[in-house]
């Protein structure tokens, strides 16, 4: 695969690294020269010193016949501008964009990037995975943001623990689909006894939470969380 | 010259640019050559830009690039020395020739500079001979054309 | 009209100068406080501080149901996102962005915002004085297409309620200014 990465951040000079020795053509554009030097200097002759924003360097930089374009500059604005005269102007099958504010998400999916990557979001979930709360955890968006992904830990007083998924009334459009025990993942059957400790992995839409909060995290504790 | 200061290399690449420098530096090298019996390899690189695959078959079609590596081996038959003429695909030319050079374990590599001027302006040295004497782990020759012959 | 304005440099502040003369609302946004010292003493609008393109400033401003947005800043990347913000989150069909990229002023007005090229614009401009023909460069392009966001039918999609204490938005508060 040619991928164009666009910006010389950190970000973009680890994936350029990991995206050669996986085997890819990848060309990096850095507007800043010194910052490109250097980094031509630590990976090769794959640096590109030219604006990525600028619709004649992108052109210069073989943007019409990359697999994927990754905009990976500090700016949302920029990357924005990279993924979408990629994709509209030169025909990128794949655009991935940087995000910082999370809330530009919508904005960026809505107006064609393909994939989004948010460092904020993701410290964000991070931090929420490793406070013990009596809540459902959302682990990752799916689609245009109307499917998650839901990881239930069950704890004392959860109405689940000691039945089987069959005997719960899990909301239409939801799936519980796996189960980790003691650090390991496996399938969640109609019939599998859930016990206590058990982190219940769901997938279904985001009206359905309220239902599912009351089925595997329980009325009772959701409130001290 | 005396033997004592004639300089002594085992193993040379000289970088090619398809300009009236190469004929010089080939002659120059050979003629050296052939006192230490030392290898020449002649490498002529191709820049491709970035709308191309490093891949391209640009070089198959060319007989530009055929005739420097032809013209540069025949030069080389005259002082009775064998050259290896090299063709390469790259993104940057400088850092073609540096790999090159380090992957042969040459001891010299040898550059032609052409005398150009920017704009009309001062002389201008380009990017890839500062990139060359910066990095090449080897001693290096440039040769820089007469000013009389680019300026006329 | 209601009219907003994102960056307040020499044409931000004449646009909102010139709007305010004529009568209409004009809010104006820049992210430092001191551009407003271009906008004349008599400036009867609203002179914001705050991105422009943070949908919470500019919904904190009062640009929904804005007739026109005109996105004016130095910088062509923050100048097409806040159009196309103001475009699609809020409702605002009659957008335009300055971009000094004669392709990506093109580009986008392919992809349906109206564009402002002053490449474009001065050399049309020079050669209608020198009695030369067009530029044939980009100048003040009106959009020529739509991109392929789900928005056909003239209401927004992304538009999302918004916590009306605006407690979410931090350090990105924007505050008003008397000018």
């Amino acid at each position: 695969m040619f991928v164009l990465v666009v910006g010389g951040g950190k970000v973009g000079y680890y994936l350029a690294k990991e995206l050669i020795d996986a085997g890819h053509e990848v060309a990096l554009m850095e507007k800043d020269r010194r910052r490109a030097g250097q980094i031509a200097d630590e990976i090769g002759s794959i640096v590109i010193a030219h604006d990525g924003c600028e619709g004649k360097y992108l052109g210069e930089a073989g943007c019409n016949r990359a697999d994927v374009v990754a905009a990976v500059t500090g700016d949302d604005e920029d990357n924005l501008v990279i993924c979408q005269m990629a994709k509209h102007h030169f025909d990128v099958p794949r655009t991935i964009a940087r995000v910082n504010n999370p809330k530009n998400e919508a904005l960026f999916r809505h107006l064609g990037v393909d994939e989004l990557i948010s460092p904020t979001r993701m410290i964000l979930g991070s931090i929420e995975q490793d406070i013990p709360v009596h809540e459902l955890l959302h682990l990752a968006a799916l689609g245009e943001g109307e499917l998650e992904i839901i990881e239930a830990h069950l704890q004392s007083g959860s109405p689940a623990i000691g039945h089987a998924p069959r005997d719960l009334a899990i909301p239409d459009g939801c799936s519980l689909f796996a189960v980790i025990r003691n650090g390991v993942a496996t399938p969640l059957r109609p019939d599998t006894i859930m016990l206590e400790g058990d982190k219940v992995i769901a997938i279904g839409n985001t009206d359905c939470q309220a239902l599912l909060h009351a089925q595997l995290i329980g009325e009772a504790l959701a409130t001290d969380a | 010259m005396s033997e004592a200061h004639r300089p002594v290399f085992h193993r040379a690449v000289i970088a090619l640019n398809g300009g009236s420098s190469d004929a010089r530096i080939v002659r120059l090298v050979a003629e050296q050559a052939r006192l230490t019996k030392a290898e020449l390899i002649a490498v002529h690189i191709l820049e491709i830009d970035w709308t191309l695959p490093l891949d391209a078959d640009i070089a198959g079609d060319s007989d530009e690039v055929q005739r420097v590596l032809d013209s540069a081996e025949a030069i080389a038959e005259e002082s009775k020395i064998r050259l290896e003429p090299v063709l390469l695909q790259a993104r940057d030319v400088g850092a073609a020739i540096v790999d090159e050079t380090v992957e042969r374990g040459a001891d010299l590599l040898v550059v032609g500079l052409p005398y150009r001027k920017r704009f009309g302006g001062e002389f201008a040295i380009g990017r890839t001979i500062p990139y060359i004497l910066q990095n090449a782990p080897c001693a290096v020759w440039v040769v820089r054309d007469p000013i009389s012959e680019e300026t006329k | 009209m209601k009219i907003v304005i994102v960056g307040c440099g020499r044409v931000g502040a004449s646009a909102a100068d010139l709007y305010d003369r004529s009568g209409h609302d004009v809010i104006i946004l820049d992210s430092v406080t001191a551009a407003f010292d271009r906008l004349p003493s008599t400036f009867g609008g609203q002179a914001i501080r705050g991105d422009g393109t943070d949908e919470d400033v500019l919904l904190k401003a009062g640009a929904a149901g804005a007739d026109v947005f005109l996105a004016v800043t130095e910088g062509d990347n923050r100048n097409v996102m806040a159009a196309q913000l103001a475009n699609e989150a809020l409702g605002i069909s009659r957008s335009i962005a300055k971009i000094n990229d004669p392709l990506r002023a093109a580009a986008y007005a392919e992809l349906g915002i109206a564009t402002l090229c002053r490449t474009g614009l001065m050399l049309d401009a020079v050669n209608e004085y020198l009695a030369l023909g067009p530029s044939n460069l980009p100048g003040m392009l009106a959009p020529s297409g739509h991109h392929d966001g789900d928005r056909h039918d003239g209401t927004s999609s992304l538009t999302r309620p918004v916590s009306p204490t605006g407690a979410s938005t931090g350090s990105t508060s924007a505050t008003t200014q008397e000018v």
